[in-house]
């Protein structure tokens, strides 16, 4: 029985090694781990159509502790409350650019990419998003995930109608890695 | 030649080879039970159940095509940030697969308690609300027991791993492959057809 049991350990041990050769010990070891990246709150009492925001992954000691490691971007969702201090209904969306900021919608939508669009707040309302309901406003999946490996990047809120009033906060970036757990 | 086209190919085989060959037993069978996730931080244990036919092919090896449904329970993570303090939950995805495992050991299911060892590849996709599916070749290794009431129905208990590959192209800091991995703890009902003891 215990040289079964050898014998047995033995073989197991052989068929991870040889699934290690075939796939890759990384494939095999791999993981998933949830990352968080807080982002500053939108407050956006204007007349103009435009709020933006930086947010620098190079800051989070998260993703610089698994960034060299990480196989895959698996899932982005967010959570926030959006405030909507206004008379009319407030409706937008989020779009996000690379390292330069730009500064006109006609740049942004040339040069970002929209990740959020839908999301609607009624007059003197305030909305909570969590992370799995954030999935129904997410656009552009793969454009978005290039975006945030370059780290550093800008976010933009575009109101469907001015003059807008809302607040955004307690906006929390929620991101699945695949890499070393 | 791409895992998913080797799938398909070694379906052709089996369905091709196998009647003319020692499908003179063969059976079909169904499963369910305990599906687990393994270092996922966004998904828990969920389901998993699904349908295969057993072709021997020798008194010691048989091929089973097999589909198998796969569902995580949802993913948590506790927010204790930026004004949150509280879990949040992500619906944790599912599997499906289309496969064929190849079993070494006691294969024939008569009457009586048999053992063996299982190897498998399939095509499966992995989706989830919101985001793009996942569609890629996959592998599976495991382990069954099996007792057979009579020559033509048998309880079987398998714990089995997939192994679901993948990279990421739009990442530029590294090209390595990443996997999913999930245990499954399955009881399972067979019921042969053919030749008896």
């Amino acid at each position: 029985m215990t040289k079964r049991f050898v014998l047995f350990t033995l073989k197991s041990a052989l068929a991870v090694l040889a699934l290690m050769v075939i796939m890759g010990a990384n494939c095999v070891t791999s993981g998933n781990v949830v990352i968080i990246e807080e982002i500053e709150d939108f407050v956006a009492q204007t007349s103009s159509t435009l709020t933006t925001e930086n947010v620098n992954l190079t800051e989070n000691e998260d993703w610089q502790d698994q960034k060299e490691d990480i196989n895959s971007i698996d899932d982005i969702g967010f959570a926030c409350r959006i405030t909507n201090n206004a008379a009319a209904t407030a409706a937008g969306q989020l779009w996000i650019s690379k390292a330069k900021q730009q500064t006109t919608i006609e740049a942004i939508k040339t040069n970002g990419v929209l990740v959020l669009d839908g999301i609607t707040v009624e007059p003197g309302q305030t909305r909570e998003i969590k992370w799995g309901e954030s999935h129904d406003f997410i656009k552009n999946f793969d454009a978005t995930k290039e975006v945030i490996f370059a780290e550093n990047f800008w976010v933009y809120f575009i109101a469907s109608e001015v003059p807008f009033n809302i607040t955004v906060e307690d906006i929390v970036l929620i991101m699945s890695i695949n890499g070393k757990p | 030649m791409n895992l998913r086209n080797a799938v398909v190919l070694l379906l052709f085989v089996v369905l091709v080879v196998a009647p003319q060959a020692d499908a003179y037993r063969f059976s079909v069978g169904a499963f369910g039970g305990l599906n687990i996730p393994v270092a996922q931080e966004d998904a828990e244990s969920g389901t998993a159940y699904g349908i295969k036919a057993r072709l021997p092919l020798t008194g010691f090896i048989a091929v089973e095509p097999n589909y198998t449904y796969l569902k995580n329970g949802d993913g948590e993570v506790l927010v204790d940030v930026n004004g949150w303090d509280e879990t949040m939950t992500n619906e944790g995805g599912t599997f499906n697969s289309f496969g064929v495992d190849l079993l070494i050991g006691s294969v024939l299911g008569y009457q009586g308690f048999g053992a063996y060892g299982i190897v498998g590849l399939s095509t499966a996709k992995f989706e989830r609300n919101g985001l793009p599916s996942n569609s890629n070749g996959s592998y599976w290794l495991g382990l069954g027991f099996e007792y057979a009431f009579n020559d033509q129905i048998s309880l079987e208990m398998r714990g089995k791993a997939i192994i679901f590959p993948y990279d990421d192209s739009t990442n530029p800091f590294s090209s390595d492959k990443g996997s999913r991995k999930n245990g499954l703890l399955t009881v399972g009902v067979n019921y042969y057809f053919g030749f008896t003891q």
